[in-house]
């Protein structure tokens, strides 16, 4: 991103050509597909809105979970209405959707998928404010002090769905209008934490998928350098 | 088989109540503490003698492993660095840093940040500095949440931090930054010496007779090379204040703790007192806002619970007596009743409120079959720390009869084979140790499976038409994965129907909201259905999801006549 706007600036010096670089700026986004940059200066991988592919994946060369254990956290005071809380058990194992695409692949890269942990369910009404990454990972963090999920495994990736009415965000970007999912993960004092965002969608069979896609993706792509 | 499938659908959660701030207000999270200067090892870093170095050599060394969450790497960690580069890109970043892309001559890059003060904690040594650093890029930039092109030579003074491999544009191969940064000298060389002066909190509350500090700092720019010395003007009556230290050594960038000592007869009110500081031929000041209330009085306040209490002769009742302390009370509190009928004695649990004075204690009025017939104020006197206060309760004793338990197999000690008279659902009649019941072998264990379930559990009777007294109690426990504080997701309810089913009294609702350790007694007044024929019913509603148990033991319906 730095490079291509530093040659733009290089490559001409008119008026209209610095404008060029900087509305190129403003676009904001990595150059990988897929890819937009976090609340705190990184990178994160999203599953677009649209579903939509970025090609065949290639490897980079970093590390990819040897193993994936779901760990669910239901995430605002929506989840309380029964009219959704019933979805709650069609979430809780995405790896068990029998045919799907993206939990076959991580099957041919022989990731073992373990059952998944019993769920968390937080009420806090955040219908009201936005909720970007670094609220999600002050949350996971504030979890895993107070214990109220397990301790993580080199595998476990935490799932967090957001309930109806909550607004995400990640660097600037909207759930639900630039991606139906993401994943991503932060450095705190259990460790290495690993870690998918849901926005909720009305449509279940989508939010199921965007759920299993950024899972798959996290398996594969733990930390930017893996498959995609 | 239901045991377990109970424990298996006991599910772990959790209520926490931090609200997430706007998106632009918000702070980080991953090596925080380190980042601001609020980790332990915060006080290891140098900052009276900062390190000239260069890109190349803080991207030399190879990024610790593991990165430590709230701790330092030294020296790289605790070492203040000065550093000449171009600065080619800055942005606003979603936790409030400025994120700024360094460049050196060889193309070498490193990325220093610059938070936001209102996300540095209290006590960080870097606060002046920051304030100072994020003041002198506002005066020359404005950051958006875009990346925006400068290319500028910039003297950068800042802290070492390694930061994790997340993509970051511009970031050394082994994550070191400068974060936060301290000091910006925008085209150096061409600056004056001077010095910032800032204080934290600008706004300090003092009591009479109590004390209070605030942190003086200073920063330095363009060479200033002196010491730093500190003095406060425009203290009310009664007010002294102390530095410490009483100046900023040379270079002249530190902080002084400064101490506002308020006596017993200090000028109550709001003054705006003023710090000076004065080096190097240049002085500066800011000011602090100095409130100094009056001393709380310690006190305590009592009150009983209910305040009006019937007893039948040869029977008991309770009140709750209860105590909240304000100011700095701090004191056991004795507890005695007076004014006592004759045949009446009073006794309470526990005898005394423990220090520092806040809590309850059940009163227990038991009246003798022979006690006088009529109402009574009696006085609860409550003493502790020199202070004593009373309250009232007003008690009467009516006449006794003979009062009979008229419920069968009240305890469910029939077993879950004949639990009759009662009329459960299966699997409602229980022993296992899972759910220990509060007397005897056996309880009513309603639902717990967290799942959409219903049980109910139901005994007949006749209160006698010449009852005086007829009252149904019950001990009841319950316990639920839920973790909502605000919706009752599962329910028990408890009602009066008729021979034919029909509701003539809903009783009490008890829900997931009423989860606590141990069973508490229930009681309820049935003398309004004296000379009918009543069933007494117990329903517990599960939703389909985490599991509530309602447990039931020791069923009576104690009438008089």
């Amino acid at each position: 991103m730095k490079k291509f706007a530093l040659g733009i600036l290089l490559l001409c010096g008119t008026v209209t050509c610095v404008l060029a670089a900087q509305q190129q700026a403003t676009v904001d986004r990595p150059a990988e597909p897929n890819f937009v940059f976090d609340d705190d200066g990184g990178k994160a991988q999203i599953v677009p809105a649209d579903f939509s592919v970025a090609g065949p994946k290639t490897f980079h060369g970093g590390p990819v979970l040897a193993s994936t254990q779901q760990v669910s956290i239901f995430l605002g005071a929506g989840w309380g209405n029964q009219q959704f809380r019933s979805r709650e058990s069609s979430l809780l194992d995405v790896t068990a959707s029998v045919g799907n695409a993206h939990v076959a692949e991580l099957k041919q890269h022989s990731i073992k998928t373990l059952h998944a942990a019993p769920q968390v369910e937080d009420f806090s009404d955040l219908s009201q404010s936005k909720v970007n990454d670094l609220t999600i990972q002050q949350r996971l963090s504030d979890l895993l002090k107070s214990k109220a999920v397990p301790a993580p495994t080199p595998g476990t990736v935490f799932v967090i769905f957001l309930a109806p009415g909550i607004q995400s965000t990640l660097g600037g970007h909207q759930g639900g209008v630039d991606y139906a999912a993401y994943h991503n993960f932060v450095n705190l004092e259990a460790g290495e934490i690993h870690y998918v965002v849901v926005p909720f969608h009305e449509n279940a069979d989508n939010h199921s998928a965007a759920a299993t896609r950024a899972f798959a993706e996290a398996a594969l792509n733990p930390n930017g350098q893996g498959w995609f | 088989m239901k045991q377990h499938l109970r424990r298996s659908r006991l599910l772990l959660a959790v209520l926490l109540l931090v609200v997430p701030t706007s998106l632009f207000a918000q702070c980080g999270v991953e090596r925080w503490s380190v980042k601001t200067g609020t980790d332990p090892d915060a006080g290891l870093v140098n900052l009276n003698s900062p390190t000239n170095t260069t890109i190349a050599a803080l991207r030399a060394p190879a990024a610790p492993n593991p990165i430590p969450a709230n701790n330092r790497v030294s020296p790289w960690e605790t070492t203040e660095w000065i550093l000449n580069a171009t600065l080619t890109l800055y942005k606003l970043e979603s936790d409030s840093d400025y994120h700024l892309v360094l460049q050196d001559a060889g193309g070498l890059t490193m990325i220093v940040e610059i938070p936001s003060p209102t996300c540095v904690g209290a006590g960080s040594p870097f606060f002046a500095g920051i304030q100072n650093a994020r003041s002198e890029f506002n005066a020359r930039f404005t950051a958006t949440t875009s990346f925006q092109t400068a290319n500028i030579p910039v003297q950068i003074k800042g802290v070492g931090m390694f930061d994790f491999l997340h993509g970051q544009t511009g970031v050394a191969p082994n994550g070191i930054e400068l974060h936060p940064v301290l000091d910006v000298i925008f085209n150096p060389g061409t600056q004056t010496p001077d010095f910032a002066l800032t204080a934290s909190p600008t706004t300090v509350s003092v009591a009479q007779g109590g004390s209070k500090t605030t942190t003086v700092s200073t920063t330095v720019s363009g060479g200033f090379n002196s010491a730093v010395s500190l003095s406060a003007t425009g203290l009310p009556a009664g007010v002294t204040a102390s530095f410490s230290p009483t100046s900023i050594a040379a270079p002249g960038s530190g902080s002084s703790t400064l101490t506002f000592s308020a006596s017993s007869t200090a000028t109550i009110g709001t003054s705006t007192v003023t710090i000076n500081a004065s080096g190097g031929g240049i002085s500066h000041s800011t000011t602090v806002s100095l409130t100094v209330s009056a001393t709380a009085t310690p006190d305590f306040t009592l009150s009983a619970s209910p305040a009006s209490v019937s007893v039948a002769a040869g029977g008991t009742g309770t009140s709750s007596i209860s105590t909240s302390v304000s100011g700095s009370f701090n004191s056991a509190v004795s507890l005695s009743a007076s004014g006592l009928p004759a045949g009446v004695t009073a006794a309470f649990n526990p005898t005394s409120i423990a220090a520092p004075g806040s809590g309850s204690s059940t009163l227990t009025f038991s009246a003798s079959s022979t006690a006088t017939v009529g109402t009574s104020t009696i006085t609860v006197n409550a003493s502790g720390g020199g202070i004593s206060h009373t309250t009232t309760i007003s008690l009467t004793i009516s006449s006794g009869g003979t009062t009979t338990q008229i419920l069968g197999n009240p305890g469910f000690e029939n077993g879950s084979t004949s639990p009759a008279p009662w009329t459960v659902t299966a699997g409602v009649i229980n022993n296992s140790t899972s759910e220990p019941p509060h007397a005897g072998t056996w309880d009513a264990w309603l639902d717990g499976y967290g799942t959409t379930h219903t049980d109910t559990a139901l005994q007949q009777v006749t209160i006698p038409a010449g009852a005086t007294a007829a009252t149904l109690t019950f001990f009841l426990h319950i316990d639920s994965a839920e973790t909502s504080t605000t919706t009752a997701f599962d329910t028990l309810t408890v009602q009066i129907r008729n021979s034919s089913g029909t509701v003539l009294s809903t009783l009490a609702t008890y829900s997931n909201l009423n989860k606590a350790s141990g069973y508490s007694q229930k009681s309820f007044n049935l003398l309004s259905f004296k000379g009918q024929t009543i069933q007494i019913f117990f329903k517990g509603v599960e939703d389909s999801t985490l599991q509530t148990s309602f447990v039931l033991d020791d069923v009576n319906l104690n009438v008089t006549q």
